[in-house]
This record gives structure tokens, C-alpha cells and sequence, in this order.
């Protein structure tokens, strides 16, 4: 019948990725380009697109050496032993980044909607409800951010617009006060906000064989959304709250929201409503890792596996799928309480610096190379 | 005969069902009772500062109900003296004791700052620094500075409406006449790390009973006062 | 369970004996034996259901003119007579055995029995007493047909088939329930419907055996695969032009004997928030129906929730006046805002059930009688604030715009969710429970079709179902089928060339 194939069409990767990728950007990315870069914070998002672009670039023709998916082209190519390091090691980062992701979305939640109610609770909320989303497979997921897209687009844009009115020129500028490094810096701080980019390498399984070659144009569409919706953004908090308020401030988009209101209008602060931009763009990036977590999980067990989750197919999901999704939750739902608890932000940033970016640019050209030269010889 | 799925994965899925529900089960237990009620909390409209014989004074001001008729508007009238402390954190936590409701500062308009807390650049710096890191008041209240806190509160009975709405639209009809943007508290908090600007907040007094914006009081924060 | 059959003899007294074992102790099963023939030297043996034959049985009825043509025949023309029905009647039926012959008889028409001949004849006659076609309760229009479904699945496809005089228009039997044997149609369009379609609703009705089918709610739910799901699968309808449109999008309609109601499928969210008079007006008139539909199910789904969050976390949305009015408002009331909208909500649960039980007259009377005096008397009494009442009233107006009866109702279960999420946590209670919704509906597949068509997956019909969604296109513009058409054949609506009469 229709649509029981696992796969999702090149609009819905676009809107994916645009959700997979303003909601960390968008939120906490500004407080660190001020901190780096003041009013050149606005040439260090460009930077930063421009270094994002050559990374989606480069995962293009990987993906394109590869004829498939990572993991396809992993286990038919790469010794097992090797595959399955490599695999644990990428859901491991996938917990790190879906367990980040949680603690931002609950932390966020936590101080603009419900202060009074407790960190855990909500945490536990959220990642269950990622999880939930997870069993739909890819065409759920995909299908909820198509609805998602035009109601969080709408709501970006009257934010934008509001916010407009209360615009400051004297608080923007003056550019290239700063050392070039700075600017660079903070174009690196948007790359590793851009790490949702890499799940590109698994997406040659969830599209036709026709859409293949435009799917790396697709999503450098998205990204450069993505990128544009920053640079308005950060435009609009240098206007609102100059760069020495922005830099102090958290989540200086939220903080905006509830700067905003207007005289006219019959309600009179937009902030509950607008943070429900963040709810679902953050609940985007959860269920991401969450999904490519255990997609991972699974592949290291139980190798070869279908992932289909069609009505025609009793129990798409096996046993182990089950017990990878819960795994990887429960492994996320820990990290998540560390950051908290233990305010391990900095050291997650620092891993993200040193470890993982540097891994993921690293490891597929490497497997590329590995699993070339083993079907050569 | 039935069709369908056998045995095993139909017991598989209880077990998820069950698993799921523990955990909500568990997660209820998290939950406090945060929400509180509307009738149990109390809406100021104004916030008071002043500073006086080395004590921090602070109050809220509420609005009054109109008589409506089975509705008890004695149970919601609030009552509640001007409150000191050491400081502004310190005095509002005692004022905050006064109160039988919760304060909900969501609809609060106008922070009212009295001359001698302005001129106390100590006194100011420990509110300016309380308010940002309590995230108490909300960003887009008024702020303005006056001669005399308690004379400008005794006009109150003569308004048409609580002294808060009564000022925010008083300083909002006048604005343009000043030639100038209303300061908000957002911007003297911002303007604590910019150090950009000079803020020039309205100066009210009271003639004749009435109150005025004649003058304005203008706060420097180019300079570091408030660190 | 497969039962031994029992042939029919040519000894007329041994299938009488059968046929009366069967049926003994069945008081409304009429045997009368006659005598046939010139020379009334034929026995014959006739079974009936007692009101399903004209007791007259006149001449100008089937059976009349069967019996009375027999009468005339010689005795031994009457074998040719039967095998080759040289009667003049079409609606005859010959069974080999006696439970067919039973069973054809429980269909509602007269068996016969002849001595000496070794079938028995199903002969069609007024047949169950049934309502006739009729305005149907639900789906009013302003504008289009009056007519609605009746309890026979004949008549139905009948009606259906007077508005497609198409010889592409195909409809299979089905026969479901042990005992029941109740008669199942699909009807559906030849070179328009998917096959695996067709086989797959054909594999589902026969996947269970259930002893009988009443309504085809009972078939609704044993084909469903989401059982658990409060949205419905199947769209319903009890208009015949609801359902011959249905048939020329490329859907397949199941219907059910004794049951005014038809299933459509496959069906998606859109589909139920449309009503044929949206075809039959101006476009303008149909987008601004719509658009009003989808936002009064949104309000009926989340207003009571939204208040809820509104005042117990978020005061900051509402106006001061507003608010404080509120607050003015819950002064003395005894219960907290969350146990005040549950009860005001099942309150009016109650009213709507009761208001629906009750005949006639007393069923309107009590919408007013609860609504107005028993709200009135209760905000006086201070048990619940006129805020609750306005929210509650509006809430229910909302769900009434919504054009199907089953997909209102899983809005009006889901409020009571949203409700408790917004209670305990708020906006982001809200937002969870919105979002839980959204993921299930997500999720919902009708027969390979996703639930949320064309929000979802626009592009596999080149957008064209968006014109036909929240907004309706101009019927001129309007000139492709939607998803379920093959693809083949989507075109529905092209202008003639001029000279081309």
C-alpha cells in the first residue's frame, strides 16, 4: 500500500534538519558568541555556517563513497570488531548529546514555565515522550515535525516581528573591534551546535534511490535556514540587550520573550506561548539522538536487523530494539541529572571540543578508507 | 479461531505498558503541588522601594475590587505595612511574610524608587543586583524615582485606580512630552553590563495633590555604579 | 465449525420433518403445506418468516404470481417449470439443502419445497419489516440531498448506486456472524481503488468470527488495527452522497445490513472535518466552514486546558482587568479551578447523554433545563465560577461544529487528558499532552494512508490534497483526485474543448 517503506521524502529531511538544528543554536549559542565575539558575533555565525557547510560537504561525499548508509556500509565492509567499537562509541555520543539536549529542555521548562515543579520530574516526562516518538520509526517522526514546522515558523516570525519593536541600533556595533580568533571561536561554538548535521550519513536508507543526489543539497538548504534564523536572532538580542547584558544572560531568547509585549494586543505577555518554539525544537533534538541512539545500540547486537515499523509487519520492533531504546533513555536520563546535579556543563563541552566533533569528522573518512581497501583486496 | 499476534510479544507489551506506568508512578511522586490557586494569591500592581534611617523599606500596592455582588471582597483585600531590612532582599522577604497569599508579581507595572535609595549607590547597586538574580519582578515594569515615597502613596485614595495602572498609564501618556523612551527595569539591568547609556528615569512629585512628571533623575551607567 | 449438510430429498415428507426439526419451537416460522398442479396433485411445502411475506399473497407479488403460475402448470411440466424458471420472476434463488434453504428464508423471503423435486426455491417477497429512507439524525446540510442510509444494505446500495450509474462501480458480498449471517457490501470503484485496498479490508472483515454483526460499528472495530486509539479509522456516514463521493475518490464503502451507518475507507484527519455541503457551495463558504471546523476542534480540545494553565501558572498572558476579574470571580468558591472544570465538564457529559436518551420533546427540554438553570444555580450558589461555565459552554459549542459524531467524541475523551496535564504542570502540561497526541496521530495509518493527509506528505500527490484541506480550492481548480485514487487515474475534472458539444 502507501508509505510502509521506511522512507520520507526530501521535504520532510529539510524540515527535519531545520528542526534538528535551531533548536540548541537558538538558544543557547547566542550567550556564547557574545561572550566571544560582541557585535562580530554576526560575522562569526556566518563563519560558522561557512565551517558547518564544508562539514556537510565532506559527509556528502563520504556518503556518496559509501553507495549507503553508515551503518550498512560498516557491516558489510568493515570487520565486525572494528564496527561494533565504533558503533558503541557513536551511541555513546549519542547519549551524550540526547542526555545534553534533555537537560537544556528541561532546564529551560523548568525557569519559563513551571519554576516551582521539580528537574527530575520533567526530565522523566520528556524523555518518555522522546521515547514514544522514537517507536513511529523515522516516518512518525519525520511527519510530526512537517506538522510541527508551519505552526514553530509562524511563531519564530511574530516573535521576530514583536521583538522588532523594541530594536536598539546604538547597542549593535561596532564590528571588527575583536581579533580574528574570536571570531572563529565563536564559528566553531555554531559547529558543535550543528553536530545534528552528521546524522545526514544515515539518511541514504530513508530515501529513494531517486532523491539520493539532492539529499546533501536538502540539507544544506536547512542548515542555511538554520543559519539565517541565528543570525536574525542574535541581530534582534544585540538590539534588545546590547552584547555585555547578552553575554550574561543564559537563555537570552527566552529572556526576550518576555521582554515583548504589545500595548495593543488582548493578551499581554506572548512568553508561556512562545517558549513552546523551544518545547518542540529541543523535544527535536532529544528524540534525534534518542532515535539514532538506539538505531546504533541495535545495529551493535543485533547487526542486519530491519528497522521497519509498518502495520503490516507484526511488532516491527523486536526485543532488542526495546531494550536499546530503554537504554539509551535511561542512559540519557542519567547524564542529564549529572549535568544538573553536578553542573557538568563544561566538562560536556569540553568532550564535544576535544573528542567528538574530532571524531566525527575523523572516523568516517577513515571507515571510507578501511572498507575500500578491504573490498579491493 | 482467533487471528493475531501470539502469546509471547502480547506479554512483551504489558511489560512495556507496565514499565512505562512505574515510571509515571514514580515521577508522580516528584510532583508537588505547585499550582496555587488564583484566589490564593494576590496581584500587586506597584513595588515601593525606599531607603530610610539605614534600613532597606519596601511594599507592594494592590489593586482594589470593584463591588460585585456575592463576592466576598474583604477576603480579598490585602493588607500589608511597609516592610525593612538590611537590605532589598531582606525586606521583601519580610514584607512577603506579611502576606497571607502568594504575591503573583506577573502583572506588576511599576517599580517606585524613593530619592534617598537612589542616592544610597550601595543600598541601589544590592536592589539592581537582588532583582536580577531573584528574577522576581518582570522585566517590562516602569521604573521611575520619587522625592517622597509616603506622600505620593497618599494620593492613592484620589485615583480612579490603584496607584500601579494609575502610573503606568500616567507615564505612558506622557512620554512623547519627555521626548524620550520609558525606562524599564530590563534596561537597567542590561544596562548594568553595557555601560553604554545614561538613563533618564521620570521624577514624580506631588502639587496640589496631583502627581507630576516634571523632571527626570538621570542614572549614569557609563560609569560602574552598580557592579 | 464446519456443520454437516443435510440434501434436500425429493420426498417432501422427509424434508418437512428436517425443515420442522429445525425450526421447532419457533413461533413466528410459518409452514403451510399446498397442493400444486392442474390436478392439485403436487405437494409443495411453504416456510416463511410471518411478517416478511405478504399474508395475501396476491397476485401481483412474486410469490403470488409464483404459486398461482404453478397452479396452472400440469404436474409434469412443473420440474421443467422450476429448473429453467420459466415463472417470470428474476428474484429466485435454488438451494441443494435444507440449511442453505434455512438460511435463505432468515434473509427475510419464502421457501419452497416441491414433492418430487430435489431443491427448494428462495422466492423474494416484501421481505423484514424495515424504516424507509429518511433524513438521516447527523450530517445535516443546508444545502444537498435529504436523503440518508436505511437499515437494509440493499436499499443502501441501491442509493448508491442511483447516484454512479457506472458500470465500474462494483459490489461484493460478504456475509459475517455465525448466526447472524448478516449480509456485508463493499462497494467501491473498479479502475479507481487500490486492489490491495480492497483485499485488505476483505482480509480483516474475515479475520474474526464473532457470532453476530448488529451495527457495522461491531465490524469497525474487529478491522481496526489501532483498537486502543481514540481516533477513529474508519470514517462514518449516513448519507448516500457522502458515500458516492467517497466511491469516486477511489475509497471503498463496507456496509452492513440492519445498519444505516457506512464505513469508509481509507479515511485521514481531514476527511472528517468536511461535509458534503462544502462541495455544494461557493468556496468561500466552504474555506470559511472549514477554517471555522478546524479551530473549533482545536478549542474543543484544548480551551478548558488552556484556562486551566492560564490560571493556575501563567497569569502573565491575561490582561490585568481579565484577570483580576477572574480572580474576583473564584472568590468563595469552595473547590480548586482543576476539580471545578472536571466536574463542570462531566456535568455536561451528562446533560448531552441524557438529552440524547430522552425522546423527543424532553431530550431538547433538558439542554435547556441543565444548561440554563442548573449552570445559573450553581454559579449563584458560589459552587462554580461563571468563568468555568463561559469555558465549558464554549468548549461544547466547539465540539457540536465537529461534522462527525466519532471523531467529536475522541476530542471530548482527550479533553479530560489535556485537562489533568494542564492541572499538574501547566503550559508545559499542555504542550506534553498536545505533543502525546500529536505523536499518536502521527503515527495512525488508515490502510496504509497517514492519519494527518495532507498536513503530512503533501507532496506524493503533488500537493493537490492541500486544496481540498483547511481551505477549499475552486471547484474548477479542484481537478484531481486525492491519495487514494490510483495514480493512474487521478484526473476527475478537465475542461471539454469548444466544439466538442
Amino acid at each position: 500500500m502507501f508509505s510502509c517503506n521506511n522512507k520520507i521524502s526530501l521535504r520532510q529531511v529539510y524540515r527535519l534538519f531545520v528542526f534538528d538544528l535551531i533548536g540548541i543554536c537558538t538558544l543557547v549559542l547566542p550567550a556564547k558568541l557574545a561572550y566571544f565575539s560582541d557585535s562580530d558575533g554576526l560575522i562569526a555565525i556566518l563563519i560558522g555556517g561557512l565551517i558547518a557547510s564544508a562539514f556537510l560537504w565532506y559527509l556528502g561525499r563520504i556518503v556518496a563513497g559509501m553507495g549507503t548508509d553508515l551503518i550498512s556500509f560498516m557491516e558489510q565492509s568493515v570487520p565486525v570488531w572494528l564496527t561494533k567499537i565504533i558503533l558503541l562509541f557513536l551511541s555513546l555520543l549519542a547519549v551524550l548529546e540526547a542526555g545534553y539536549g534533555a537537560y537544556v529542555f528541561s532546564d529551560v521548562m523548568k525557569r519559563g514555565l513551571i519554576p516551582e515543579e521539580s528537574y527530575t520530574l520533567i526530565l522523566i516526562l520528556i524523555l518518555l515522550a522522546a521515547a514514544y516518538a522514537v517507536c513511529g520509526g523515522i516516518e512518525s517522526r519525520a511527519r510530526l515535525y512537517e506538522v510541527l514546522f508551519v505552526i514553530t515558523a509562524v511563531g519564530l516570525a511574530l516573535m521576530f516581528l514583536i521583538a522588532a519593536s523594541d530594536f536598539d541600533w546604538s547597542y549593535v556595533g561596532p564590528f571588527l573591534t575583536g581579533d580574528p580568533g574570536s571570531m572563529v571561536k565563536g564559528g566553531l561554538a555554531e559547529v558543535f551546535c550543528f553536530v545534528p548535521l552528521f546524522s545526514v550519513v544515515f539518511f541514504p536508507s530513508y530515501i529513494q534511490k531517486s532523491d539520493e543526489k539532492k539529499l546533501i543539497r536538502t540539507v544544506m538548504a536547512a542548515l542555511w535556514s538554520a543559519v539565517l534564523v541565528l543570525f536574525l536572532l542574535y541581530l534582534l538580542l544585540l538590539g534588545s540587550f546590547g552584547s555585555g547584558a547578552l553575554k550574561t544572560m543564559r537563555y537570552p531568547a527566552v529572556t526576550l520573550m518576555t521582554n515583548i509585549h504589545m500595548e495593543s494586543s488582548f493578551l499581554k505577555r506572548f512568553d508561556a506561548f512562545m517558549l513552546g518554539i523551544w518545547f518542540f525544537t529541543l523535544f527535536a533534538l532529544i528524540n534525534l539522538y534518542l532515535f539514532y541512539g538506539t538505531k546504533l545500540l541495535t545495529a551493535v547486537f543485533a547487526p542486519g536487523m530491519s528497522e521497519t515499523t509498518c502495520e503490516n509487519v507484526p511488532d516491527g520492533h523486536t526485543r532488542k530494539s526495546w531494550f536499546a531504546l530503554a537504554a539509551i533513555t535511561l542512559l540519557a536520563f542519567v547524564v542529564a541529572e549529572l549535568l544538573y546535579y553536578r553542573h557538568g556543563e563544561v566538562l560536556f563541552l569540553n568532550y564535544v571540543c576535544y573528542v567528538g566533533m574530532p571524531f566525527l569528522i575523523l572516523f568516517p573518512g577513515l571507515a571510507l578508507i578501511v572498507g575500500k581497501a578491504r573490498r579491493k583486496g | 479461531m482467533m487471528h493475531g499476534r501470539m502469546a509471547a510479544p502480547k506479554q512483551v507489551c504489558r511489560k512495556r505498558i507496565a514499565a512505562v506506568l512505574a515510571v509515571l508512578l514514580l515521577a508522580l511522586q516528584l510532583a508537588g503541588c505547585s499550582a496555587t490557586e488564583l484566589e490564593n494569591r494576590c496581584f500587586p500592581m506597584l513595588a515601593v522601594a525606599d531607603y530610610r534611617v539605614g534600613l532597606v523599606e519596601f511594599c507592594f500596592g494592590f489593586p482594589v475590587l470593584s463591588q460585585k455582588s456575592e463576592t466576598d471582597v474583604e477576603e480579598s483585600k490585602v493588607q500589608a505595612a511597609m516592610a525593612q531590612g538590611g537590605d532589598f532582599a531582606s525586606a521583601v522577604s519580610n514584607y512577603d511574610k506579611q502576606l497571607d497569599k502568594k504575591a503573583d508579581c506577573n502583572h506588576l507595572k511599576v517599580l517606585l524608587i524613593g530619592q534617598e535609595m537612589m542616592e544610597e549607590s550601595g543600598a541601589c547597586a544590592d536592589m539592581f543586583r537582588a532583582l536580577r538574580e531573584s528574577e522576581q519582578f518582570p522585566r517590562n515594569i516602569y521604573v521611575c524615582v520619587t522625592r517622597d515615597v509616603a506622600e505620593l502613596l497618599e494620593t492613592e485614595g484620589t485615583l480612579p485606580t490603584d496607584m500601579g495602572s494609575y502610573l503606568q498609564t500616567y507615564l505612558q501618556n506622557h512620554e512623547k512630552e519627555h521626548g524620550g523612551k520609558l525606562v524599564t527595569l530590563g534596561s537597567i539591568l542590561d544596562e548594568r553590563e553595557n555601560h553604554s547609556k545614561v538613563l533618564h528615569l521620570p521624577y514624580l512629585t506631588v502639587e496640589d495633590g496631583s502627581i507630576l512628571w516634571d523632571a527626570e533623575w538621570d542614572l549614569d551607567m557609563r560609569q560602574q555604579f552598580f557592579e | 465449525m464446519a456443520d454437516k449438510k443435510t440434501r434436500i430429498s425429493r420426498n417432501i415428507e422427509q424434508n418437512i420433518a428436517e425443515y420442522q426439526r429445525l425450526f421447532s419451537e419457533c413461533a413466528d416460522i410459518k409452514m403451510r403445506r399446498m397442493a400444486l398442479g392442474e390436478g392439485n396433485r403436487r405437494e409443495c411445502f411453504l416456510a416463511y418468516v410471518e411478517v416478511s411475506v405478504s399474508n395475501m399473497l396476491l397476485e401481483n407479488t412474486a410469490l403470488g404470481r409464483a404459486l398461482a403460475y404453478l397452479g396452472r402448470t400440469e404436474d409434469s411440466e412443473i420440474d421443467r417449470v422450476l429448473d429453467s424458471n420459466a415463472m417470470g420472476i428474476s428474484d429466485v434463488t435454488p438451494f441443494e439443502y435444507i440449511e442453505d434453504a434455512a438460511a435463505g428464508m432468515l434473509t427475510g423471503d419464502a421457501i419452497l419445497f416441491v414433492d418430487g423435486y430435489d431443491k427448494a426455491l428462495k422466492i423474494a417477497d416484501k421481505g423484514y419489516p424495515g424504516a424507509g429512507v429518511k433524513e438521516p439524525d447527523s450530517e445535516k446540510v443546508i444545502r444537498g440531498s435529504k436523503e440518508g442510509f436505511t437499515d437494509s444494505v440493499k436499499m443502501n446500495t441501491a442509493l448508491i448506486r442511483k447516484r454512479i450509474r457506472s458500470t465500474r462501480v462494483k459490489v461484493k458480498n460478504i456475509q459475517q456472524g455465525l448466526y447472524s449471517h448478516t449480509l456485508v457490501n463493499l462497494v467501491y470503484m473498479e479502475d479507481l481503488a487500490y486492489p490491495s485496498v480492497i483485499e485488505e479490508i476483505e482480509k480483516r472483515i474475515g479475520e474474526y468470527e464473532i457470532d453476530g454483526v448488529m451495527d457495522s460499528g461491531i465490524i469497525e472495530q474487529l478491522a481496526e488495527r489501532k483498537w486502543y486509539s481514540p481516533f477513529p479509522q474508519f470514517q462514518t456516514t449516513q448519507r448516500p452522497d457522502r458515500a458516492a463521493m467517497a466511491v469516486l475518490e477511489g475509497r471503498v464503502v463496507v456496509m452492513s445490513d440492519n445498519s444505516p451507518t457506512a464505513l469508509i475507507l481509507p479515511t485521514d484527519f481531514n476527511s472528517f472535518l468536511k461535509t458534503s455541503d462544502d462541495y455544494y457551495n461557493r468556496f468561500e463558504v466552504a474555506t470559511f466552514a472549514r477554517i471555522l471546523r478546524f479551530m473549533a476542534s482545536f478549542f474543543a480540545l484544548a480551551f478548558p486546558a488552556l484556562y486551566l494553565a492560564v490560571t493556575n501558572f501563567h497569569t502573565q498572558i491575561l490582561p490585568t482587568p481579565l484577570l483580576l476579574s477572574f480572580w474576583e470571580a473564584r472568590i468563595g468558591v469552595p473547590f480548586p479551578a482543576a476539580l471545578e472544570v472536571i466536574l463542570m465538564e462531566l456535568a455536561f457529559e451528562l446533560l448531552r447523554e441524557a438529552g440524547v436518551r430522552l425522546p423527543g420533546a424532553m431530550g431538547n427540554t433538558i439542554g435547556i433545563v441543565g444548561g440554563l438553570i442548573i449552570g445559573q444555580a450553581a454559579v449563584e450558589a458560589n459552587l462554580v465560577s461563571p468563568i468555568v461555565v463561559i469555558v465549558v459552554a464554549f468548549t461544547a459549542l466547539c465540539s457540536f461544529s465537529i461534522p462527525n459524531e466519532e471523531f467529536a467524541f475522541s476530542f471530548r475523551i482527550l479533553k479530560f487528558f489535556l485537562i489533568v496535564m494542564a492541572a499538574w504542570l501547566g503550559f508545559f502540561g499542555f504542550l506534553l499532552g498536545l505533543l502525546t497526541v500529536l505523536i499518536h496521530l502521527c503515527k495512525l495509518k488508515s490502510f496504509g494512508i497517514p492519519y494527518l493527509m495532507p498536513f503530512v506528505g503533501a507532496d506524493l500527490n503533488d500537493y493537490q490534497d492541500e486544496r481540498d484541506s483547511i481551505w477549499r480550492a475552486p471547484l474548477r481548480r479542484m481537478t484531481r483526485r486525492p491519495i487514494y485514487a490510483r495514480r493512474e487515474n487521478r484526473l476527475k475534472l478537465k475542461k471539454k474543448k469548444e466544439g466538442n458539444g
